[in-house]
Order: C-alpha cells, then sequence, then structure tokens
C-alpha cells in the first residue's frame, strides 16, 4: 500500500436503502406514476438488491491548495480543473473519498440484462439510488462535526477529468479497501461505486444541490435548481 | 533444505508490511512504490535486513504492483531491481544465517476486474501475470508469491501463469472479509478446492483483516486444505486517532493472536498493513516454541463455483442434465442458431428447481464445439453461481472449458480405455477437477458388477500413478436400459456397493438411461434412484423438472436424516399443487408436463385439441425433423393420454 492510511467504512446489516423516487427518475418515469406490476416488480428487485449489496467506504483527509482559479493540489501532483477550483474555493482540506456497495448488484444485473431485461433495468436504477445514499449516509457521518463543508465533487463533473480516477486508486488504495478496479476507460468495477472530493472550512460552498455545479444542463437526471 | 521441505517440517515466518514503511521514508502519496527499487534501493535493503532480522524466512521483493500495465518497458529493471534487493539483503547476514532464506517474487492484483464482471479478458491478465513471472524467474526468484487476490477469477489467471511460466513454487494468499468471503465471493471451501485442484503449494489469506478478525477463519480453511496453510494480517482495523489513522492491534497483542492463529492451523504467518519488522520479531518470539503441525490429508470429495463448493458424499447431489441436446429438438435447434439465452435459462431453471451441479453438454456433429463450449461455460457463469459438470468427449473442448470454470468443475468423462485416460488425465492434473470415471473397458462394458468394479479400479490405480488422488474421481457404474437387459438395474445397484466399499470413492450415475424404451420413464426412473441412493449413490444426472425424481430426492432426505426437520422435504411437498398430489398417474403426468407455453403441441394432444394440436404439429416438422416430433412429443403426449384410461 502507498499514502496516508485510509479509513473505512462498511455497512452493517439492514444499513443500506434505496431511494424508489431516485430510481423512478432514472428509469425516466418523471411525473408519471407506474403501475402495480413495476411496483410490485421493484419490491422484488429491491429485496433482491439489499441482500447482494456490501456498503464500504473509505477516504483520507488532505490539504487543499488552490494556486490559481485553474488548479488544485491535494497533495498527489496539480489537479488542472477550473470548476474543482471554483468548488473548492475557501476550503483549507478536503476528504478524498470512495464508496461502494459491492459486486453483488453487478452480478445480478449481468444475470438479469441476458434473461429479463426489464428486471435488470430497475436492478440498475435501484442499485444506482442505493450507492448514491450509501455516500449521503457516510458523508454526513464525516462532516458532522465540521463547520462546513462542499457537496461531493467526482472525477467527471465539469472539466475535473475523468483520469484522476486513477489518482483516487493510488491514494485511496481503492482495490485494497474497497476491491474497486479501474477499466481502461477509467470506469469503475463495481459499477456502483462513487470517487468524490469533499470539501472542507468555514468559507465552503454548498448549496444542498448535487447537480448545481455541473455544467452539463441538458441532462435528463438533471435535479431541478430551485 | 529446500522450501517446500521446510514448510511441510516446521514453521515458516513471512515478512511484513512495506507501504507504510515506506511513507515513513519519504514515500508521497500516490507516487509508485515498486520504483523505489531502483532510486531508494538502499531504504528497501535495509527493510528487507530488518525483516531478516526479525527471523522472516520468506523475504517478498517490493513488486507488488510491479505489471506491465503499470510499468511498460520499465518492467524488467523494476523487478531486477526488487529480487536483487532481497539477495543483497540476504547476502549482508552472517553466513551461518543465511540458511532457510528465500526471495520471493510478490505478485500483486492487476487492479482491473475481469469479464464478465470487468473488461479485462481472462487470457490477456494471464498474459499480463505471466510477463512478470517469466522476468521474475529469470533473475532468481525462489518463488512465486501471489497475494491480496480478491477476485477468484484473478487468483486462477495468477496461479496459471505461474504453473504455465516457471518450476517454482506458488504461494497464494486472498483477501477474505469479515463474513468469510472475497470481494466477488467466493468462500474459504470454494477457494481451496480451486486452488488445490491447479496445484499451488501453499495458500492462505492476508490483507484486510486484523489478526483478531482472521482468527476465526483459520479454522475454516485448515478444515479445507491439505496444504500449509499461510496467515498474514494486517496491524489491525484502522482506527482514527487525533485526525490520523493508524491500525489498532500493537506488536505485542498482534504476537499473541498469532499464538491462537497457529494454534488454529496456520503453517506460515507473518504480516501485512501496518505491521513491521518489530511485528514479525515478537510473532517469531512466541510462536516459535510451540509445537508444529503437519497440515492433515483431506480425503473429501469437492467441485466449486466462484462464490461455494459442494461436497460429493455428504447427501445426494443433482447434477441437472437439461444443458445436453440428446433427444431435445429446441435444445438443438437453440445451439444450431446459437441461442444462448435459451441454453442459460435452462441453467438458471435448473437452479431454481434445486440442481446442485449443471452439466453442461454442447456437442452436435455440425457445431464448433470448442468454441460454442467456451462461450456456454462464460455466459452461464455470468447467470449461475453453480459448480458445472464439463461433459464431452471432445478433449479441446474439454481443456478451454476447464480453463475458463471459474471453480472446480467435474469433468464428464474418461473410462477405462488407454486413449481416454491419456486424454483427460493430464487436463485434470493441471486445472484441477473431479473425474467422472465411467466403467466401460476396452472391450465394452462389463455386465457384471465384478467387471465394472474392475475396470474402476484400474483407473483409479492409473489415476493415482499419475498424480491425481481418487478423492477426485466419482466412478459412475453406467445404467442401462430395463427394457433389454431385466438384470440392469441389479448389476448397476451391485457395481455401486462394490466400489464404495472396495474402493472408497463416491458414485454417480446417469439415472435416466434406465428407463429408456419405456412408457411414463419417470416412474421407472424415480424408482431407480431411490433403490440406488440406497446403495450408495452420490450423485445422479438428472432432470430437476421431474416432480417423481424430486419426490425421491427430498422423501429420500427426509427419510435418511439428511434434513432436519424435514424442512426442505415440507418446503418442496406444499410447493406442489393438490392436483398433482393426488390425482391418478395420468393426470400427475399431464399436471406436470406438457404446459400452453413450454411445449405446446404435448399441451394440445394431452388437451384434445385436434386442430390445435394438427397445425402445431405442421409448424414444427418445418424446423425440426418430423421423426423427432413423434419421439420427443407426440408419443410421450400420447403416453399420457392412454394412461388417463
Amino acid at each position: 500500500m502507498s499514502g496516508i492510511i485510509p479509513s473505512l467504512r462498511v455497512s452493517s446489516p439492514g444499513e443500506l436503502r434505496v431511494n424508489r423516487k431516485e430510481a423512478l427518475r432514472y428509469l425516466g418515469y418523471g411525473k408519471n406514476v407506474p403501475d402495480d406490476s413495476v411496483l410490485e416488480l421493484m419490491d422484488a428487485c429491491e429485496a433482491e438488491l439489499l441482500a447482494a449489496a456490501q456498503g464500504r467506504a473509505c477516504w483520507v483527509r488532505v490539504p487543499v491548495i488552490v494556486p490559481s482559479t485553474f488548479c488544485v493540489d491535494l497533495g498527489f501532483g496539480p489537479i488542472e480543473s477550473v470548476s474543482l477550483a471554483k468548488h473548492l474555493a475557501g476550503c483549507h482540506s478536503a476528504l478524498l473519498f470512495a464508496a461502494t456497495i459491492g459486486i453483488g448488484p453487478d452480478r445480478l444485473i449481468a444475470k438479469w440484462s441476458r434473461l429479463r431485461p426489464s428486471r435488470s433495468a430497475v436492478l440498475d436504477a435501484l442499485g444506482s439510488s442505493a450507492i448514491e445514499s450509501w455516500c449521503d449516509l457516510v458523508e454526513l457521518e464525516l462532516t458532522r462535526d465540521e463547520e462546513k463543508h462542499c457537496d461531493r465533487f467526482s472525477p467527471g463533473y465539469g472539466d475535473f477529468a475523468l483520469h484522476h480516477q486513477k489518482d483516487f486508486m493510488q491514494c485511496l488504495d481503492m482495490g485494497r479497501t474497497l476491491g474497486i478496479t479501474l477499466s481502461d476507460s477509467l470506469l469503475m468495477t463495481p459499477t456502483k461505486s462513487v470517487t468524490a472530493v469533499i470539501g472542507l472550512g468555514a468559507s465552503a460552498r454548498t448549496c444542498g444541490n448535487k447537480c448545481m455545479f455541473c455544467t452539463k444542463e441538458n441532462c435528463i437526471y438533471r435535479e431541478v435548481i430551485v | 533444505m529446500t522450501l517446500l521441505e521446510k514448510i511441510h517440517s516446521s514453521r515458516t515466518y513471512c515478512d511484513g508490511g512495506m507501504g507504510t514503511l515506506l511513507q515513513a521514508r519519504g514515500l508521497k502519496p500516490g507516487e509508485l512504490p515498486e520504483r523505489w527499487n531502483l532510486t531508494h534501493p538502499e531504504d528497501i535493503i535495509d527493510i528487507h535486513s530488518q525483516y531478516l532480522a526479525a527471523g522472516a524466512n520468506i523475504i517478498t521483493a517490493n513488486t507488488f504492483g510491479a505489471n506491465i500495465l503499470k510499468y511498460g518497458d520499465e518492467l524488467e529493471s523494476i523487478i531486477a531491481a526488487g529480487l536483487a534487493n532481497v539477495r543483497t539483503a540476504i547476502s549482508r547476514l552472517a553466513p551461518e544465517q543465511q540458511a532457510d532464506r528465500w526471495a520471493a517474487f510478490d505478485v500483486g492484483s492487476l487492479g482491473r476486474m475481469l469479464k464478465p464482471l470487468g473488461d479485462l479478458e481472462f487470457e490477456d491478465a494471464v498474459e499480463i501475470f505471466a510477463k512478470s513471472i517469466r522476468i521474475a524467474a529469470r533473475h532468481g526468484a525462489d518463488l512465486i508469491f501471489i497475494e491480496t487476490v480478491n477476485d477468484s477469477y484473478e487468483a486462477k489467471a495468477a496461479v496459471l501463469a505461474a504453473k504455465e511460466n516457471c518450476d517454482l513454487p506458488v504461494f497464494i494468499t486472498c483477501v477474505y472479509d469479515a463474513q468469510a468471503k472475497l470481494m466477488t465471493g467466493a468462500d474459504p471451501a470454494a477457494m481451496v478446492a480451486m486452488l488445490e485442484g491447479l496445484g499451488v503449494d501453499a495458500l492462505g489469506m492476508n490483507c484486510s483483516l486484523g489478526p483478531e478478525q482472521m482468527l476465526p477463519i483459520v479454522p475454516r480453511l485448515a478444515a479445507e486444505t491439505s496444504l500449509p496453510l499461510i496467515v498474514n494480517p494486517n496491524a489491525g482495523l484502522p482506527r482514527t486517532v487525533d485526525g490520523r489513522t493508524v491500525f489498532d492491534v500493537d506488536a505485542d497483542r498482534f504476537a499473541d493472536f498469532m499464538v491462537e492463529i497457529v494454534n488454529a492451523g496456520a503453517s506460515l504467518i507473518g504480516g501485512c498493513c501496518g505491521t513491521a519488522p518489530e511485528y514479525i520479531r515478537k510473532a517469531v518470539e512466541k510462536t516459535s516454541g510451540l509445537p508444529f503441525r503437519r497440515p492433515e490429508k483431506k480425503t473429501h470429495t469437492v467441485v466449486s463455483s466462484y462464490t461455494h463448493a459442494v461436497r460429493i458424499g455428504e447427501g445426494p447431489i443433482l447434477i441437472g442434465e437439461r444443458i445436453n441436446p440428446t433427444g431435445k429438438s429446441r435444445f438443438k435447434q437453440a445451439l444450431r442458431e446459437g441461442d444462448i439465452d435459451y441454453i442459460l435459462n435452462e441453467g438458471v431453471r435448473q437452479q431454481e428447481a434445486g440442481a446442485h451441479i449443471l452439466d453442461v453438454n454442447v456437442g452436435l456433429p455440425e457445431i464448433d464445439e470448442p468454441s460454442l463450449m467456451l462461450n456456454v461455460v462464460r455466459e452461464l457463469q455470468a447467470v449461475s453461481d453453480l459448480p458445472l459438470q464439463i461433459d464431452t468427449v471432445d478433449p479441446v473442448a474439454m481443456e478451454q472449458a476447464m480453463r475458463a470454470c471459474n471453480g472446480k468443475p467435474l469433468v464428464n468423462s474418461v473410462n477405462g480405455k488407454q486413449e481416454s485416460m491419456d486424454a483427460v488425465f493430464p487436463l485434470v492434473k493441471k486445472y484441477g477437477g473431479v473425474m467422472i470415471a465411467l466403467t466401460i473397458g476396452p472391450d465394452g462394458i462389463p455386465d457384471t458388477a465384478e467387471g465394472r468394479y474392475a475396470i474402476a479400479a484400474d483407473i483409479v490405480a492409473k489415476a493415482e500413478a499419475f498424480g491425481i488422488s481418487r478423492r477426485d474421481i466419482v466412478v459412475d457404474p453406467l445404467a442401462m436400459a430395463v427394457s433389454s437387459d431385466p438384470q440392469s438395474a441389479n448389476v448397476t445397484l451391485e457395481s455401486i456397493r462394490l466400489i464404495e466399499e472396495r474402493l472408497g470413492v463416491h458414485t454417480s450415475l446417469g439415472v435416466s438411461n434406465i428407463s429408456f424404451g419405456l412408457p411414463n420413464r419417470d416412474f421407472v426412473t424415480s424408482t431407480f434412484f431411490a433403490l440406488a441412493l440406497q446403495s450408495g449413490l452420490d450423485a445422479a444426472i438428472m432432470n430437476p423438472f421431474s416432480v417423481e425424481m424430486m419426490k425421491v430426492y427430498h422423501s429420500y432426505r427426509a427419510l435418511r436424516g439428511l434434513d432436519a426437520n424435514c424442512s426442505d422435504y415440507i418446503g418442496f411437498a406444499s410447493g406442489l399443487s393438490t392436483q398433482t398430489v393426488t390425482s391418478s398417474a395420468g393426470n400427475i403426468a399431464a399436471a406436470t408436463f406438457g404446459t400452453d407455453s413450454g411445449e405446446p403441441l404435448k399441451h394440445a394432444i394431452v388437451k384434445g385439441l385436434k386442430d390445435k394440436a394438427g397445425a402445431l404439429a405442421a409448424q414444427m416438422c418445418a424446423s425440426m425433423d418430423p421423426l423427432d416430433v413423434v419421439n420427443s412429443q407426440i408419443i410421450p403426449a400420447l403416453d399420457v393420454v392412454g394412461k388417463g384410461f
């Protein structure tokens, strides 16, 4: 292993949750109400998914240096990103954070994609909502005693390049701590995994809406910014 | 003393963590640690020297991440320097202290997930590992030490690469979580089955957990393996103290736990993340006086998947026979059309119906069997976690399937002819597996139990001489049609008894052959199944969709005390419809097959839907041989109708 020792949190039985509303949004229901058969399928899938999932999360605290409006240093070399620099302005430190709900959900999604694609799609959506809920839960615990903190900001948001996933892998030793691997195209397996920077500091910018700093304004999953 | 002599005769010590020590010497976050072999050799040598002074016998080179993906053209120099640093540290010891010290080439996980879950091809993973291992062998490694593997398929790729590219001893430790599972799901029994089959020299676990959390997993590994067991824990679990994360077990407590770990069955001990030379020194001090116990040779017969193992010989094992084209026109059609989804569905449905193992047979004269077999094995492993039985007479297809199998398969089959043993034994020796040995000799199938026993005994003797244990042989004494020989069932049943008693090996049968040529075959097959179980049969290749067969299976287990509180039986029996349980024979069959959605022609005939039956038969004749339609659909349906009168 390398770097400082990452802290680790593993979910207790019953701690993982899915967010039905989010899952329906991912499935493209918008404001439409799903019929009973869909709701029944969601019940079955939720039970199957949660039985196969286990939450793990790890993090390290690093100092934040923002030498310019387009560059951030989190201790592993410069990150050229205007959006991350803007996001972390006013932060003295940050948590490098990674989380996953494990490979079990991926197995189910892959299995049902061959046998019953509708079930696979529902499991996929529920899995996405479950990893978000797990991240929210751990983030809340980690920032409870902080004066103020930013929302999670992940490689791929704005101009924070996806290749920085490799830095997360190395710094958090994610292979060992979480069992996360990176593909050639920098996508994580298990797919229901998240890496993010959480800025800390009295002047940290927060908006309570994950989508606010994202420049992809036509995203169909974009939450409405009030 | 060689390394293998050492690990089989006395306790052997591994070294401990490297990363935290390098970090204390200035390794930056994100910096690749293996590069220090070239840039900071004295630091690396000093750490190795400290572990040697602490009493470690096996020093792992600083090569955990030394693979072609990370280092490209620098790979050879990084590995060469890593091994040279260990050699230098050993050479600096006083001459009398240099004995029993070995330089291990340390192989870590690639950080890439293999297909089907990730994007890395299994054979590409083998080649990536192979490149590093060939370099390490050239540069004087004493052993290959694969560690921190959290996926069974990656473990298989790494071990195969080692076995195919050097003659060095191969050790492997995997990462278990607190539930004793690898990240991708395998339990200790599954890992031991697969890794022993592949021929590793020592196995065990490292990383992720501290010694306290590993302690309950040690007896589970020890109960499965016949090999020396390696246990290299972290220095506890990470805990935050004054804003810093530290591991929560100090060297003294670590050593106390290691005493318990040794008493629970570990032969080789050392440390992983957070441990330092002091941890090893204290562990050596506290455990070196404990008596050494050789690992006990295990005799149970076991196959495995990527999640679990199945033991043969501890209650009836059902091997689902439905992935097989023999007599199944729809299946043949699926094979010809490359309709993999149909095959996958048959696999999943059999698992849901209660099969423990899936037989995989995709042999048809007009198809490319090796390529289809490989594809089906890979795809099945994405939808089902049951162990597989590779069923083919084509040695190329057999090898490809065994190589791709993410576990230890059953291999169907070998027989008493020399050419069959010459083809199958080397594959089982290399990849691991349990062979189904058919009692067919050079002169065919003997018609006496003594004759079949003699062939079984010959296969077992020759396999053992080849280095395959008899625990990896399951004999199939062959069920022949009772309609053509009234003594055939008696001979088979007697053969089971002789083979189990005299050879001490387990038995399996393709039970349905017994009823060939008879109407309502399930009645005869299931009764024969009951008789065979009572004679000692351990496994049956059978149709798990047959209610008659499942009735026998569940009733037998309940009656023989193999089903606590009869709970499986109750679950099965209460799930059957009342009609199935109470109606006449004809109606049982009508109720249990020929549904409108599954087999519409049979359904139409049984229900007397004359016009529909005619239309369906004409439709089926367009895509099938008409005689196949008669044999597979019309005659079975008429049997049902006949029984109703």
